[in-house]
């Protein structure tokens, strides 16, 4: 066969394939996402993995414009509440604001170091 | 009792390997060495190139009578002789043969990745697939070279999908007797991915696209990641059953490792038995680079050529997975970083780690990581199709 004739049938079907699979996994995460937001499911699961997928789902709610993480907001709100722990400071957490970086630019350098060490 | 004694070490001497060594035992043996130094000194690879070097190196030390070329030359095979006069790695040579060894891999593989960023970002597969240019680019090229069979030439494209079970597999189906040279071809340039790679992202891309900050990914549910290898399984097989044995395997680990209800079966598929199977590969694909193979007429301009297209498929599919990056910068208004395009070549984790590397260069606040991570594990699955269709055609 053709050398050129391999190249356009593989790279059509490779790329057809994939395609096919980006379908399905669009398809798939939309009617599982569409089911775990849906109204009335928040609670009723005890596993750790779905609190979680709850957690974000009750989030969605009031966060949806933010493009922050629900988890990474409910991470930060109990990070508050841990260190605040112990002490008789009343507080409520009304809003979480991403800011430019301020951290050291050495900090960077190690913490980029490491994850790099780590792959 | 003089004489016997001097004749009886006259005997040895004549028996031993130093007497039957020759020029180009010497040159191999020399090549498995600096293998070894490249994979112990400078890290290359070490997990294969340690096995696969001293296979090289056993296979070259005359008289061993551990592999026999010429049983694995005869058509068809005579798997009876190979049993009965087959050394330990003709034995072990059986796994590669039949094509066991880099499926059992690939399971293992599945078990260690993580597709999130894959199902977070599903476009990531489009990045994935246009990197499998490198592998039909190269064919084109080793066919118009006119030394090589569309086989040959297909199983020498595959080092382009940066995956070396891939290469292996699909060697061993079509052109095994080229599978040494291509193997150590394969993980040679994959240790070196981090040295090609980055001229080529850097030649096609702006400092502004290299700049580019990409959106934090979605989290991804437990649900969504045990029915991605389902869902990829049926659909990959049914349509190219060919590659079956490569993405059955692959979905398989992962199922083990994303069902959270295997922890054994998924411990020891990503640990104790990949471990033996990459030794027991690596051994007997070293061991077929040996001088009673390289001395066939022809056979070392077409290891120079295999390793010159080696380096061939990578660069194009390097080129093609920036370029296409760059075409999805464009349509998606900048919300795309181009880089994450090269980790399509597969050479999992070392693609998506020089598209970090690189893209922080340019932006050092810039976390690429887990952005390339989702083309570089679609890489893995492009290839396998990209084999599999090779397969089915010239098969």
């Amino acid at each position: 066969m053709n050398s050129l004739v391999v190249t356009l049938v593989g790279m059509f079907v490779v790329f057809c394939v994939l395609l096919l699979i980006v379908l399905c996994i669009v398809i798939y995460s939309r009617l599982v996402r569409g089911k775990t937001q849906k109204p009335g499911s928040v609670g009723n699961n005890s596993a750790g993995s779905n609190n979680a997928e709850n957690a974000a789902s009750e989030n969605d709610t009031f966060s949806p414009a933010d493009n922050i993480n629900p988890e990474l907001l409910a991470v930060i709100t109990a990070a508050v509440a841990a260190s605040l722990q112990g002490t008789n400071i009343r507080y409520t957490v009304r809003s979480i604001k991403r800011i430019g970086h301020t951290t050291p630019v050495w900090n960077v350098a190690g913490r980029n170091e490491y994850i790099l060490s780590r792959l | 009792m003089w004489d016997d004694f001097i004749n009886t070490i006259k005997t040895l001497a004549a028996e031993s390997g130093f007497a039957n060594i020759t020029l180009l035992h010497l040159v191999l043996i020399i090549l498995a060495l600096f293998f070894l130094y490249l994979a112990i000194a400078k890290k290359y690879e070490p997990l294969l190139l340690v096995p696969i070097s001293f296979g090289m190196l056993l296979a070259n030390l005359p008289l061993g009578e551990l592999m026999h070329p010429e049983l694995w030359d005869v058509q068809p095979l005579d798997y009876g002789a190979i049993l009965h006069n087959g050394g330990l790695l003709d034995l072990l040579y059986l796994g590669v043969k039949l094509g066991i060894y880099p499926p059992i891999i690939f399971l293992g593989i599945g078990a260690m990745t993580d597709f999130g960023p894959l199902i977070a970002n599903p476009k990531s597969f489009l990045l994935g697939a246009a990197a499998q240019f490198g592998i039909f680019g190269t064919y084109i090229a080793a066919m118009a070279f006119g030394i090589f069979t569309p086989q040959q030439a297909a199983s020498i494209s595959i080092i382009g999908g940066a995956d070396g079970p891939t290469a292996i597999w699909l060697t061993s189906k079509l052109a095994p007797e080229l599978l040494g040279p291509i193997a150590l071809a394969a993980y040679s340039y994959m240790a070196l991915v981090p040295i090609i790679q980055p001229p080529i992202m850097k030649a096609l891309t702006t400092k502004k696209e290299r700049e580019v900050v990409m959106k934090q990914l979605r989290p991804v549910s437990q649900l969504e990641k045990i029915l991605f290898p389902v869902v990829v399984c049926v659909l990959v097989i049914l349509i190219l059953p060919s590659s079956a044995p490569l993405i059955g395997m692959f979905m398989l680990g992962n199922l083990f490792r994303e069902s959270g209800v295997v922890g054994r079966l998924n411990d020891t598929a990503q640990n104790a038995l990949i471990n033996i199977v990459t030794i027991f590969l690596g051994l007997t694909v070293g061991s077929t680079a040996s001088a009673d193979k390289l001395s066939q007429p022809g056979f070392g301009l077409q290891a120079l050529l295999i390793i010159g297209l080696g380096l061939v498929a990578f660069c194009i599919g390097t080129a093609t997975g920036v370029l296409f990056g760059k075409l999805m910068y464009f349509f998606t208004g900048g919300k795309v970083n181009p880089l994450i395009g090269s980790a399509g070549v597969s050479a999992v984790p070392m693609a998506a780690r020089v598209s970090q590397k690189v893209g922080q260069e340019a932006n050092p606040q810039n976390f690429l990581l887990m952005h390339a991570m989702g083309p570089n594990v679609a890489g893995v699955i492009g290839s396998a199709i990209a084999a599999g269709v090779l397969l089915s055609i010239l098969g």
